[in-house]
């Protein structure tokens, strides 16, 4: 059960991502490429305040050919969506605990990007949603969401 | 000769994630479809959207020139549209049809008398077409 924001945590979401057929089903085909910032915003262990993190996940014909953690945010212009999340907020919806759905409406989630290929392929984020809240087994070795408050 | 641009903005208060996710949508696809946008520019009056189960609403204002999306419900309304986050998702992707679902009692629409059919073409111009180059 790897720690979560591991190199090997990553590997094990890649994984589970391209054993799942709901992902490849649901995917857009051709590549999609997603950055995603954490931002640390006080109750997360994890990341201490105004930290950032940044992730890049990368589908292709629905298979995830790249998840990993980069230590300068690339350019955003070579995305097609990009993800603002608190940490807080992020670890909630790795653990289970936040539905990333009203993160995303209520405005906690920023997303930036085409909105044509969110629509369209609304599902794959119930499908990535299960991944994360049902099939990670992510290990917290400062604690797991949720935090008290800050 | 070209159709004119409608602006589409976010009202300065705006900050949930579902009037910049309608903000950046109308604005790309407006962009990217002539039809859409001489729609758009025909459209009059005030929508709202809720994702009832999410507790989210927004209001579409449309004068003609431009778009603007506020958080909320923003009186005078002229019509609403409200149901369950998926449900809203499948009328955008062309899916479901409005009047069908408010039958079937998934999605309540309602509407002035004078823009009865103000909730049918908000969904013209907002459902994503089969077979779009655009949302792949």
């Amino acid at each position: 059960m790897p720690d979560i924001y591991t190199p090997q945590w990553y590997d094990a979401l890649q994984s589970l991502l391209n054993r799942n057929p709901e992902v490849e089903k649901n995917a857009p085909r051709g590549p999609l490429k997603v950055l995603a910032e954490i931002r640390g915003d006080g109750p997360s262990p994890y990341l201490t305040k105004d930290d950032r993190l940044y992730f890049v996940v990368q589908l292709h014909d629905g298979k995830c050919v790249e998840y990993r953690q980069v230590a300068e945010p690339p350019p955003r212009r070579e995305f097609d969506f990009l993800f603002e999340v608190p940490a807080s907020v992020f670890e909630g919806v790795a653990a289970g605990s936040v539905d990333p759905i009203g993160a995303g409406l209520k405005g906690t989630i920023r997303i930036t990007g085409d909105m044509r290929i969110l629509i369209r392929h609304a599902d794959l984020v119930n499908v990535l949603h299960r991944v994360y809240a049902t099939e990670v087994e992510t290990s917290w070795p400062k604690g797991r969401p949720p935090y008290a408050p800050a | 000769m070209g159709v004119p641009a409608v602006r589409v903005r976010l009202d300065e208060s705006a900050a949930s994630g579902l009037a910049h996710i309608v903000q950046q949508y109308l604005e790309q696809d407006l962009a990217d479809v002539d039809r859409k946008r001489r729609l758009a520019a025909r459209l009059r009056g005030r929508v709202a959207m809720t994702a009832s189960d999410h507790d989210v609403t927004v209001t579409l204002a449309f004068d003609g020139a431009e778009i603007v999306i506020f958080d909320g419900p923003r009186p005078p309304l002229d019509a609403s549209i409200a149901g369950p986050h998926a449900a809203l998702v499948r009328l955008l992707q062309g899916e479901a049809h409005p009047l069908v679902e408010h039958l079937r009692g998934r999605l309540r629409v309602r509407a002035k008398l004078r823009h009865l059919l103000l909730p049918l073409r908000l969904h013209h111009l907002v459902r994503l077409a089969p077979g779009d180059a655009h949302g792949r």
